[in-house]
């Protein structure tokens, strides 16, 4: 980090952002209080997911994208497979359903449990690292650990290894698990879900910065908390539509500074995805016990404090250890483990929750089940614009600190949405001018 | 089983997949006394991988140890109490070295072992090696080879 000496001027910046997934880096430049310029500079190098989807089978999509993100592999599985189900006028079995949402169920618990205790804990506690907080905080190092243990074991179970499943595939799973596969399963997330109840009054006593926004949330919509389902996005101001015309309400836009695409409203408001939109929007629909505990966290709804997230994941934690028992518990292994189908031309878009937020895909695929053409909004990509906006926002407060605090704020504030620089970086349409061998490739 | 082979890396990721191919290799000469685990990027999950009594062998790609292609053995003994972590850039840049020492802080038993890596060069999508590390694939496979025989206990070669 440095600070410019030019009269009246300050300049904040991280070259590398730390505790974030990928590469990144940000830059504000305030004069006189008044922001001059503000930079969420993604540069880690586009990866071209899109483009490697076309032309291969719709049955290798669900491994394929998989592998754009460690983290949220399944995720990226189930909003592909949402699409092209859709696509090929599929709706799975209750059964199917059920168990797709305890997979997502498992992803969550790793993700969140890796955010809250990992990567966003040490803010509020005074470290640098995790690593750094463990020798004085074992205890809180273990308890996250032990969370995302459970959720890994849940995610290996269902899907075959607990990074880059490879169970998922349009109709379903290639095998379910037999009941007897969740007996110590359950048993690790029954105790996990007494720690995370506990990490709800445990966030909820953290010290926050004041910092109340006036924003626009954009979820999945549906009759259950947001999760692997939902016809319809609800984007506030705007209200709901379905599914298949996000691209109507939305647009993207390239600038300069990030191999991402930003995302906006078609009346060009920037807006939020992820924890606090879901919690806002759909609290009434958490598990009873994560409702509980949210009521006991000291959290005022709506939520539009962006440091308060880290409540916001505990009380996701919650929902998705104590909904994840609830489906072991009813849990029949059904009859086929896929239903059949037969190819056409078509195209579906399908959306689901990520950890982080809303998660897009849409295909275009023939009759011979090639893919055509794909695309894939990802929440930190829709995030980057409103993240830019709060660092301006927060900037008149920065005056009152000195650098190393001001400069810390802001990463804080960047870490409060969990971003994942490498699972946004999808890129624009890349044109290639080579004089007369004019070569116009439509590179997602 | 008497040893845990944990593989580390990407295979779409250039020769960040140089260390999966070696251990796809190793497979079919190995016996049942051994396990092998493709791990890819774990993260802080090494550390539930490390859990348990058995010596293990860490086969990774490393950057930055000299030439392309160059392989290096350390114990994990030698990893934690020599190298530093490197600074929390991401849970993706938990590597062997930052789980390890987070194991320490932690006071978890860790086990013995070695962690035998190869000098990549590109890690860009894809899962072309480039030549330097293709050349070099045949001795790092035997480097790893002499250490399952002695029972992943001894100092593989130089």
């Amino acid at each position: 980090m440095s600070e410019s000496p030019v009269s009246g001027e300050k300049t904040y910046k991280v070259d590398l952002l730390t505790r974030v997934e990928g590469e990144g880096r940000f830059y504000l430049k305030v004069k006189d209080s008044q922001v001059v310029e503000s930079k969420l500079n993604i540069f880690e190098a586009p990866r071209y997911f899109e483009a490697l989807l076309r032309g291969r089978s719709i049955e290798e999509v669900p491994d394929i994208v998989a592998r754009i993100c460690g983290i949220c592999p399944v995720a990226y599985q189930m909003s592909a497979v949402r699409a092209l189900e859709t696509g090929l006028g599929m709706v799975p079995s209750p059964q199917i359903r059920a168990l797709r949402r305890l997979l997502y169920c498992g992803e969550w618990i790793e993700s969140h449990a890796l955010h809250v205790f990992l990567l966003h804990a040490p803010d509020f506690l005074g470290y640098d690292s995790a690593m750094a907080m463990a020798a004085d905080h074992k205890d809180i190092v273990e308890r996250g650990l032990k969370m995302k243990k459970a959720g890994n074991a849940l995610v290996e179970t269902l899907g075959g290894r607990a990074i880059h499943p490879i169970s998922i595939r349009v109709g379903g799973f290639t095998s379910t698990p037999d009941k007897r596969a969740f007996r110590q399963l359950r048993v690790d997330l029954e105790n996990a879900l007494a720690d995370a109840v506990d990490t709800v009054a445990w966030t909820g006593q953290l010290t926050f910065p004041d910092f109340n926004r006036d924003y626009t949330f954009a979820c999945l919509d549906g009759d259950q908390y947001p999760l692997e389902w939902g016809d319809s996005i609800h984007i506030s101001g705007v209200g709901s539509f379905a599914v298949e015309e996000f691209h109507q309400q939305t647009r993207e836009t390239h600038v300069e500074h990030s191999t991402a695409l930003q995302s906006h409203t078609k009346k060009g408001q920037t807006y939020l995805c992820g924890p606090m939109a879901r919690l806002n929007r759909h609290h009434q629909r958490l598990h009873p016990t994560a409702l509980r505990a949210l009521a006991q966290s000291g959290l005022t709804l709506p939520v539009t404090n962006p440091y308060q997230s880290i409540v916001v994941r505990a009380v996701e934690l919650v929902h998705a250890l104590a909904e994840a028992i609830d489906i072991i518990d009813s849990y029949q292994q059904p009859g086929a483990p896929f239903a059949d189908y037969q190819p056409r031309a078509a195209t579906g878009s399908g959306a689901t929750e990520a950890p982080r937020g809303l998660l897009v895909h849409r295909y275009q695929f023939g009759a011979d089940g090639l893919i055509k053409d794909a695309e894939i909004i990802p929440p930190t990509s829709q995030n980057q614009a409103q993240i830019e906006g709060d660092l301006c926002s927060i900037a008149p407060r920065l005056m009152e600190l000195d650098h190393a605090a001001a400069t810390h704020l802001c990463e804080q504030l960047i870490r409060s949405y969990d971003p994942c620089i490498s699972c946004a970086t999808h890129f624009l349409k890349l044109e290639i001018d080579r004089g007369n061998e004019q070569s116009g490739d439509s590179n997602p | 089983m008497s040893l845990k082979i944990i593989v580390l890396g990407n295979a779409t990721a250039g020769d960040d997949g140089a260390a999966i191919l070696a251990a796809k290799a190793l497979q079919l000469e190995s016996d049942n006394r051994v396990e092998i685990i493709f791990a890819g990027r774990p993260g802080t999950g090494l550390l539930d991988l490390l859990e348990g009594p058995e010596p293990v062998i860490l086969m990774d790609v490393v950057s930055g140890s000299g030439e392309p292609g160059g392989i290096i053995s350390i114990s994990l003994d030698q990893l934690t109490e020599q190298l530093q972590p490197a600074a929390q850039t991401s849970s993706h840049g938990f590597g062997p070295t930052e789980v390890l020492s987070l194991g320490k802080v932690l006071g978890r038993q860790l086990p013995s072992g070695y962690l035998v890596g190869i000098e990549g060069q590109r890690f860009d999508p894809g899962e072309q090696l480039t030549a330097a590390v293709q050349q070099q694939l045949p001795e790092y496979i035997a480097r790893v080879q002499a250490l399952i025989s002695m029972g992943g206990q001894a100092a593989p070669g130089p």
